[in-house]
């Protein structure tokens, strides 16, 4: 699995950068993009359920527990092209909430 | 798999203004974002009903697992999915650290709502806790001490109806024609016309031209208020009297959020209009206070400024009326 095409959807500097948050220089933090973060985070993992079986959900469960090393294969194995579905989803998800931040600010601002 | 280029992002909106530089619309998005995340919770395990009690079988969470799966990712080659930085704490938790600006901000924009929805939720005399909030938060959005009792002396009330009252000659001969000093002034206020009679405190100075940059400001930003009704008026009636006069006072419409710096100008109104209190044609406007019978419900607390620094007129509140109402809607406060 490519890191790069996972990482530009959930890499946290990036969410900072594509919604245009202020952030000190030395700051690595910053409230909306921690809410930002956490709504992919669950996103990415409501992506992978939504395509495994019950029977898989429960192994993916046991391997995350048990084998971690096990899990990316695992996923690569039973998600017909996980990669990219995980990139267009997160994509759209990540526009949309893009869009209502900017339709909310908007409707503050008119 | 081919690496596909991404949708640029479009930034101009974001790029107008910094979230820090607006507080309101810090706390807003950050209300929209937080709702966003319970409701997905909640669809997650609505969706996700077998994998939850899965879950629940082994004794975990769904935080838990997800915590399980964030170092599974840590360790593996999806290092940089989640990219962990420093300090980061559980996926669900509301964090609030962030750059000391965003924090000062959300701080800020908290109080702000503490204040308004202090003020939406009064329609009454304010109970001496509410009070005691109100003069807190003035204290701490505004930076003015204001107070109820001050060297002893209360209004009759804090809160009620305050009419419109016409512009008070400060000096014999004043008219309307001198009275407003330009012509925006005198299109807008010049309506309001001149009280026959002379304020409670009569003139504020003998002519014209000793009248100073000060009293012309106190006439303009002057509230009447029932001083023959305040506590120990009866007992000390010259000394009531004198303390009253052009007090200073803040107004606060708690309708429209508008506040304004006032003295106290003039006695009244009389009991049976059912007003508490009086403002100048100017207070008025600036409390956005005139419904249909030019009057409207506000809040008056006497503002111990013994050193007179601040300045009469206007004062710009920390949330704006609409704004406002906004974030309160998404913060949960009103709906």
């Amino acid at each position: 699995m490519k890191n790069n095409l996972i990482k530009k959807y959930l890499d946290y500097k990036k969410i900072i950068k594509d919604f245009n948050l202020s952030i000190l220089p030395g700051q690595q933090r910053h409230p909306l993009a921690d809410l930002i973060h956490q709504l992919l985070e669950i996103k990415f993992l409501d992506i992978i359920l939504t395509n495994l079986t019950q029977d898989k959900q429960a192994e993916f469960q046991e391997l995350t527990d048990k084998k971690p090393d096990l899990v990316i294969s695992f996923l690569n194995k039973n998600i017909k092209g996980f990669d990219k579905m995980v990139k267009k989803n997160l994509q759209d998800y990540k526009i949309s909430i893009r869009v209502k931040l900017e339709q909310i600010k908007k409707g503050m601002t008119k | 798999m081919e690496n596909q280029p991404e949708q640029p992002i479009k930034k101009s909106f974001f790029t107008q203004t910094s979230l820090e530089q607006s507080p309101l619309v810090f706390e807003v998005l950050k209300s929209y974002l937080e709702n966003s995340l319970t409701r997905m919770r909640e669809d997650f395990n609505k969706a996700h009903r077998f994998f939850i009690n899965k879950l629940d079988e082994r004794g975990q969470t769904l935080d838990d697992f997800i915590a399980n799966l964030k170092r599974v990712i840590a360790l593996g080659a999806l290092a940089s999915l989640f990219y962990i930085l420093p300090g980061q704490t559980t996926f669900y938790s509301l964090q609030t650290r962030g750059p000391p600006n965003a924090q000062a901000a959300m701080a800020q924009t908290d109080l702000a709502l503490s204040f308004r929805s202090l003020l939406a939720n009064v329609n009454s005399q304010p109970t001496a806790p509410q009070e005691k909030e109100l003069a807190g938060l003035v204290r701490q959005l505004l930076g003015f001490n204001i107070t109820g009792q001050l060297e002893g002396r209360r209004l009759n009330v804090n809160y009620g109806n305050i009419g419109a009252e016409q512009h008070l000659a400060r000096y014999p001969g004043d008219n309307m024609a001198v009275h407003l000093d330009n012509d925006s002034d005198k299109q807008e206020f010049g309506g309001s016309g001149m009280a026959p009679g002379r304020g409670a405190w009569g003139w504020w100075a003998n002519s014209q031209s000793e009248l100073t940059p000060k009293e012309i400001e106190q006439e303009k930003w002057y509230v009447a208020v029932q001083t023959f009704l305040s506590p120990g008026w009866d007992t000390n009636y010259r000394g009531f009297y004198d303390w009253f006069r052009y007090r200073k006072v803040l107004v606060i419409n708690p309708v429209t959020n508008k506040a304004v710096v006032a003295v106290i100008g003039d006695a009244g109104p009389a009991t049976w209009t059912g007003k508490k209190f009086g403002g100048s044609p100017e207070v008025m406007d600036a409390l956005r206070s005139q419904d249909g019978s030019a009057k409207g419900p506000v809040l008056i607390y006497f503002l111990d400024d013994g050193d007179d620094k601040i300045p009469l007129g206007p004062v710009k509140m920390p949330l704006s009326a609409p704004a406002q109402e906004l974030a309160l809607r998404h913060s949960g406060a009103i709906k």
